[in-house]
């Protein structure tokens, strides 16, 4: 109801009285009655009487509260007090001349300096009538310390300090500007200028991080923002210095701990926890979010102050789309992300939030996720590994780079948010309308799993929540389990126990928490209790909903993708030819589950070297998507891209290259040359070019325009940028080119080593070639270190491909080139032997390997001085 | 002492002498002043002071006797609470005057501490709000102006109004409820 849309009812009014005194009763009525309701109520009880009703329903609209009005007048009649009594005076060289603001503590008033020629205005600090307790003027000197300690464009300066009749005072800069959120509001910024103005911000508070003070009272209202757009921090009153350790700190700390903003508040810092940098990170992200959105994240309301703790540290922040319908997507993740209850999940600092609101500026795809109940379940996992079980089929390009194909739609979604504008721009009307159908698309896919997830949530979503927060999460809570080491898997374990019984009379919780459960254990790479918990699950869908039921069907393809997962390749082959045998004839063939079922049998297939039948069914998908999706479809695209990575495996090159040169036509054309997918095929096209051992100046010319693409638009620490550098230094290895194959081996190294750890099998594919380089420059010590890394790795991981054994060749030719000939022998025999065994899956660039690997065992035995065994090798090396 | 003159003109005011508000109110404010000037020079225990306890301490020098020797306590309460709005009032307006002309300045009650926030405007606002109230719900007024202006406790107010707790906390939410609306209205007709 708009304010002042009546005129207020007037007590000479005939009846004026009568309605005031109904009103008052009926509004306190419906005061006790829940928003949603009143309407209801106010029909029956107002009868027809518009007048009255409109009456009540303003005064409802406006029912703040009682304590926010009392505190504002309170704090007014002090300020009013206080003027006369302060303004006008002396504090030390400075004429007080009127109050700026008043805090807890202390209040802030203008004063110029009187001996001063220029008259300069400033900002001078005291502490609060009344206030002056050892502890306060404790916080007070502390805060003039800090701020001593700062010097930056976004924080307001200290100038001076001194004491008037005893209480100590200090000045600082005067900053004439608005509150961040009033001057965001009044100039009506756009959400990209708002994002602009906060990373200044972001900066300003960078800085008093790196100087190890946390603000831990940021708000719109410690932001000004001067006419001319500059930012400035204020009020660092409960700042805290992260090492200060001293007697006093420690007191300090304690007191200042309740000093905070609840609206801002983390949970940590609501529940009295020690600030971190992840507390300021929160509040940043409180202010983006009422800055982006017009409402704050937290609803607090000032008479219902038992209800802030489980607003701020259990509800569920509303997503900022709720308010805003035009905020870009992204925009909400990275504010939700920054917002996560559990500080561990947050940005681990503002760098890295400001880094994410760069990335969106740019237009490249951000590093935010968005936060689901498995998801939170599995909070310690950084990777996609839902993707994994979303299934789809794996492309490998060249050494064993292996992306899912979840992720690539995914990763369009969020890149044709990244190439709109430039679309806009540059490409034809015609290809704006793909793009369009394409968001379509997705948006519908969104909307249909939104609303299933709406409905198998609506039912058990608090239970499930319930259960995982109490019996699970609490369990790997560190604070809870302070100086224990609780594990998530310890956790797990535990609440697996607990799971038995609880739900007897809910069987369908239970099966959902199961889920949740076996996710979480897959995402930590248990995959044997990830499939036990879905196996149960199942058991628990087939009971209860029957055995051709969808949750039924879902559930057995996740416990297909932890036996795959496993290795159990003939098994998962099982369970998806019997989902499929439920699917398709009950379902159209269209479905997308349904062919995402055959995708995945395809990948089953492939793995277990069945080409030919992976081939036959990618081709049945890829005919129904060609003729019930179109030949340009994403998902047709996808399968073509499995169907490619199925013909490098089989060695059929020349089909791979016509494939993947129909794949990066039609993507150029409707994705754009910049597109992630595009840079992608790519790559996956000079692969198969490096495999065939043709075109290697077409291989690297696709290789080095891939890179720029990808280091522009999806930056260094990517999967894919990292996979073509990979691939560019492999390239170069098999030309010779040892030196300069050396330095993007090494870069690539570097990243994957930061970005996967040291024992995925990218990372150690990396370090394998590497290796090889140093190798063949004849850096025999260096390529040892390297290539004893990444055995060790491979044993380690648990790994087995060809190029663990590759690893092993190298190092034992690494070894031999040192003359230590004994230590070289084992090693080089076993990995020849591997190569072997594995022939079939190697590609056919590498397979020379076989017998330069025996070639290399006949030099070693001949310096060795063991002639008999070196003619034997040698006459393999040839003859094989 | 100034209890005397003090007491004399309370009970005219009571009495419905208007003329005798006029005097009072200097005394009042000048015991006030000097009151919280003590705080300021340090000449008192430090200790946690809100602005209310401020008020009830500055009456408590004013009238140097204990209340209950008054013989309608409720009545005098009220007549207290006025004044000090009275006070807070005149010298709002008298320092915006001073400062910045008597233009209307547009006042939103959100704005934030640590800006340049024009309180004596806060001030002349809720005052306005308040009148607006007495106009409509002249014991709503008078309960909110006990409250903020005269420092009661609900308590208090509710042994001086006469009622329950719980009645006067339902008149105060609606009393709030009608002083938001106007704030709001105030502020729209700027």
């Amino acid at each position: 109801m708009a304010p002042g849309s009546n005129p207020p009812p007037n007590s000479d009014d005939g009846r004026g009285g009568e309605l005031w005194s109904r009103t008052e009763s009926l509004f306190l009525a419906a005061l006790e009655i829940p928003e949603n309701a009143r309407a209801r109520f106010l029909d029956g009880a107002c009868g027809g009487d518009a007048r009255l009703r409109a009456e009540v329903e303003s005064l409802l609209a406006f029912d703040h509260g009682e304590e926010d009005l009392q505190a504002k007048f309170h704090t007014a009649a002090a300020s009013i007090v206080d003027n006369d009594l302060i303004v006008g005076q002396r504090a030390g060289a400075y004429q007080i001349i009127d109050e700026l603001g008043r805090g807890g503590m202390g209040t802030v008033y203008r004063a110029i300096r009187a001996d001063d020629e220029y008259r300069k205005q400033v900002a001078i600090k005291l502490v609060n009538r009344g206030m002056d307790t050892d502890a306060t003027l404790e916080r007070f000197r502390q805060e003039r310390q800090i701020l001593a300690n700062l010097d930056h464009p976004y924080i307001a300066r200290l100038l001076d300090g001194g004491s008037i009749g005893g209480q100590p005072f200090f000045v600082m800069e005067l900053v004439e500007g608005k509150p961040i959120d009033r001057y965001c509001r009044e100039q009506d910024l756009p959400p990209e200028a708002i994002c602009r103005l906060f990373l200044r911000v972001c900066e300003g508070v960078e800085h008093a991080h790196h100087n190890l003070i946390v603000h831990r009272d940021l708000k719109p209202g410690n932001i000004l923002v001067t006419d001319a757009g500059i930012p400035k921090l204020l009020d660092f009153g409960v700042a805290k210095l992260l090492t200060s350790e001293s007697h006093a700190a420690t007191t300090l700390t304690h007191f200042a701990q309740r000093q905070m903003t609840p609206a801002y508040a983390s949970p940590e810092q609501f529940r009295g926890l020690p600030a971190t940098v992840s507390t300021d990170v929160y509040a940043l992200a409180a202010i983006l979010y009422e800055l982006l959105t017009g409402v704050r994240a937290h609803q607090l309301s000032p008479d219902r102050p038992d209800h802030w703790e489980r607003i701020i540290c259990s509800d569920q922040v509303a997503r900022p789309r709720t308010a805003n319908r035009k905020l870009p997507r992204d925009l909400e993740t990275i504010v939700l992300m920054g917002l996560r209850k559990e500080a561990d999940r947050r940005y681990p600092s503002v760098e890295q939030f400001a880094a994410d609101i760069r990335r969106y500026l740019e237009r490249r795809p951000v590093e935010a996720r968005t936060d689901t109940v498995p998801y939170r379940a599995a909070r310690f996992i950084r990777r996609n590994w839902l993707a994994v079980l979303a299934g789809g089929a794996v492309f490998v390009a060249l050494s064993g780079g292996i992306v899912v194909s979840a992720l690539e739609v995914r990763r369009a979604n969020r890149a044709q948010g990244a190439l709109r504008a430039e679309s806009q721009r540059t490409r034809a009307e015609r290809d704006r309308a793909v793009q369009a159908e394409q968001e379509a698309e997705q948006e519908r896919n969104r909307a249909v799993a939104e609303r299933e997830r709406a409905n198998t949530e609506a039912g058990s979503a608090k239970a499930i929540v319930e259960f995982l927060r109490d019996d699970l999460l609490e369990q790997a809570n560190p604070v809870r389990q302070s100086g224990t080491d609780m594990t998530v898997r310890a956790a797990l374990d535990r609440a697996a126990e607990r799971i038995q019984g609880k739900f007897a009379d809910r069987p369908l919780v239970e099966a959902a928490i199961r889920t949740t459960m076996g996710e979480s254990y897959f995402a930590l790479s248990r995959f044997t209790e990830a499939q036990q918990q879905f196996q149960h699950a199942t058991d628990l869908f087939r009971t209860h909903n029957g055995p051709r039921h969808r949750t039924t069907l879902s559930s057995m393809t996740s416990v297909a993708a932890a036996l795959r997962a496993q290795g159990k390749l003939a098994e998962a082959e099982r369970i998806y030819t019997a989902v499929l045998e439920v699917q398709l004839p009950t379902l159209t063939v269209r479905d997308p589950e349904t062919l995402t079922t055959m995708g995945n049998l395809a990948v089953v297939y492939a793995n277990q070297q069945k080409y030919s039948q992976a081939e036959a069914l990618n081709l049945q998908v890829l005919a129904t998507q060609r003729s019930l999706m179109g030949p340009e479809h994403l998902d047709t695209l996808r399968t073509m891209n499995n169907l490619g990575v199925n013909y490098t495996r089989q060695g059929k090159y020349d089909q791979a290259e016509d494939i993947y040169r129909r794949i990066l036509e039609v993507r150029r054309r409707t994705q754009g040359p910049e597109h992630p997918t595009t840079l992608f095929t790519m790559t996956n096209l000079g692969a198969v070019y490096v495999a065939k051992k043709s075109n290697p100046d077409e291989a690297e010319r696709l290789f080095l325009d891939a890179l720029q693409g990808q280091r522009k638009i999806l930056g260094s620490e990517n999967r894919d940028t990292m996979l073509t550098l990979n691939n560019l230094g492999t390239l170069w290895l098999s030309e010779g080119r040892a030196v300069e194959a050396e330095k993007v081996l090494a870069e690539s190294l570097d990243l994957r080593l930061r970005v996967l750890g040291d024992r995925h099998p990218d990372t150690l594919t990396s370090m394998t070639a590497l290796g090889e380089s140093l190798f063949r420059q004849s850096r025999f010590a260096e390529a040892e270190v390297r290539l004893r890394q990444a055995v060790n790795g491979f044993e380690k991981s648990g790994s087995d491909t060809w190029i663990r054994r590759m690893a092993l060749v190298f190092l034992g030719a690494s070894l031999s080139g040192q003359k230590r000939y004994q230590e070289a022998e084992p090693l080089i025999l076993a990995g020849r032997e591997g190569l072997v065994e594995k022939q079939a899956t190697i590609s056919a660039s590498s397979r020379y390997l076989i017998d330069q690997s025996a070639a290399w065992i006949a030099d070693l035995y001949q310096d060795w001085g063991k002639t008999e065994l070196a003619a034997e090798w040698r006459q393999r090396s040839i003859g094989h | 002492m100034e209890c005397e003159p003090i007491t004399a003109l309370l009970q005219q005011i009571a009495d419905g002498d208007q003329e005798a508000l006029n005097r009072l109110i200097p005394l009042v404010y000048g015991e006030l002043k000097r009151v919280a000037g003590g705080f300021l020079r340090g000449e008192r225990p430090a200790h946690t002071l809100q602005p209310t306890a401020l008020v009830h301490e500055a009456y408590a020098k004013l009238l140097h006797q204990d209340q209950r020797s008054y013989k309608n306590r409720a009545h005098f309460l009220a007549v207290a609470s006025s004044l000090m709005r009275q006070i807070l009032i005149d010298h709002a307006r008298a320092h915006r005057a001073s400062k910045r002309g008597s233009g209307q300045v547009k006042v939103s009650l959100d704005q934030a501490c640590a800006s340049a926030v024009d309180r004596p405007a806060v001030m002349i606002a809720l005052s306005d709000a308040l009148d607006a109230l007495e106009r409509q719900d002249r014991a709503k007024a008078r309960l909110v102006e006990m409250r903020y202006f005269g420092g009661l406790t609900l308590q208090e107010s509710a042994e001086v109004s006469g009622t329950s707790v719980e009645s006067v906390r339902h008149s105060l939410r609606v009393a709030q409820a009608f002083l938001h609306r106007e704030l709001a209205r105030q502020e729209d007709a700027k």
